[in-house]
């Protein structure tokens, strides 16, 4: 139980890590956005971001993984005692954990891509007017300043990938040793059950299963975060990109 | 009153704007050095840095960004540093 308590704690940090690493780049992606003419789109992006970021990491840390915890212990309970049942009460906790953070996932996808499509469009039109206007309206030196815009707008939107490609490498970095870390456990834990069924009693065998299942959900859950944070940042960075293809 | 003022707007309509372009060429990654100063981007380096030591220790943010920067980001080294916490981590 040692083990598992270290491996909860993990969980919560690298957690807590990404959240705070998120909240260094989402302000540095969206500077960038406001320097490659993405008005519109930046002043929608940061309020849901900064929220939708902040609220998943304490909902996480405060609600899902005391329920896992819950589950858990339930779970053993009905599984060493003969006389308490509250089998299904665990499983209850464990698909609504599921199902919550599959309903949080959906609804952080659609927000940032709807919204994002939206403004992207209007973001690019401003552009594409506001060169235009430079442009014809400014004599002798209006396409060269039209010019010069579009290369610092260039430039920008470069810096503005490489920083989205490098936050996402980071993402990756930070979940990747809990991730095979809860992999092998699982996979250790299974394995176990099904060594031990033959020589061992049913319920140690159902015990081993569900500290398995214990860790899968653990697994899920911190996929699932490292999975929308890295599908938001793309998803920021192509929106911002298609705005540009108007100019 | 009416008189002076337009007298003045025509003669800065008609006084004749020179302009000269100058030789120098400002370099695209000259742009990118002096936005990169401007909006932060070293100290969100250093800031990420630290949130890497234990996977990427041979790898540096630093480099990395540049090299994102001219589009050749070295994915080898980036697996093999990951797929090296399977072989020499202990759980």
């Amino acid at each position: 139980m040692t083990n598992f308590v270290q491996i909860l704690d993990m969980v919560k940090d690298s957690i807590q890590n990404l959240v705070n690493f998120m909240n260094t780049l989402i302000p540095i992606v969206i500077t960038l956005m406001l320097t490659t003419g993405n008005i519109a789109s930046a002043n929608l992006m940061q309020p849901i971001l900064i929220f939708v970021i902040t609220f998943m990491g304490n909902f996480i840390t405060g609600i899902i993984i005391p329920l896992v915890l819950i589950s858990t212990s339930l779970g053993i309970i009905s599984k060493i005692s003969d006389k308490i049942q509250i089998d299904k009460l665990s499983k209850f906790f464990k698909n609504s954990v599921i199902w919550v953070l599959g309903v949080i996932l959906t609804i952080f996808v659609g927000l940032v891509s709807v919204e994002g499509s939206l403004s992207s469009s209007v973001d690019g039109i401003t552009a594409k007017t506001a060169k235009a206007a430079v442009s014809s309206f400014i004599p002798v030196v209006g396409k060269i300043l039209g010019d010069a815009v579009d290369t610092v707008i260039g430039c920008s939107s470069i810096l503005k990938n490489a920083t989205g490609i490098i936050g996402i490498i980071i993402i990756i970095g930070i979940v990747a040793l809990p991730i095979i870390k809860l992999t092998v456990l699982m996979g250790i834990y299974y394995l176990g059950s099904a060594l031990c069924q033959p020589i061992a009693d049913s319920k140690i065998i159902s015990l081993l299963e569900q500290m398995g299942d214990t860790f899968k959900t653990l697994l899920a859950i911190l996929c699932s975060v490292s999975v929308m944070f890295i599908i938001g940042t793309t998803l920021v960075i192509k929106i911002s990109n298609s705005g540009m293809m108007y100019r | 009153m009416k008189k002076i003022i337009i007298i003045l707007l025509l003669l800065i309509i008609f006084i004749p704007n020179i302009v000269y372009a100058q030789n120098e060429t400002v370099s695209q990654e000259s742009i990118i050095k002096s936005q990169q100063e401007t909006l932060g981007i070293n100290s969100f380096i250093k800031e990420a840095d630290k949130y890497t030591k234990d996977v990427y220790k041979d790898i540096d943010i630093g480099e990395l960004f540049s090299s994102a920067i001219s589009g050749n980001i070295d994915n080898k080294s980036i697996i093999s540093s990951i797929t090296n916490l399977v072989r020499w981590r202990s759980i």
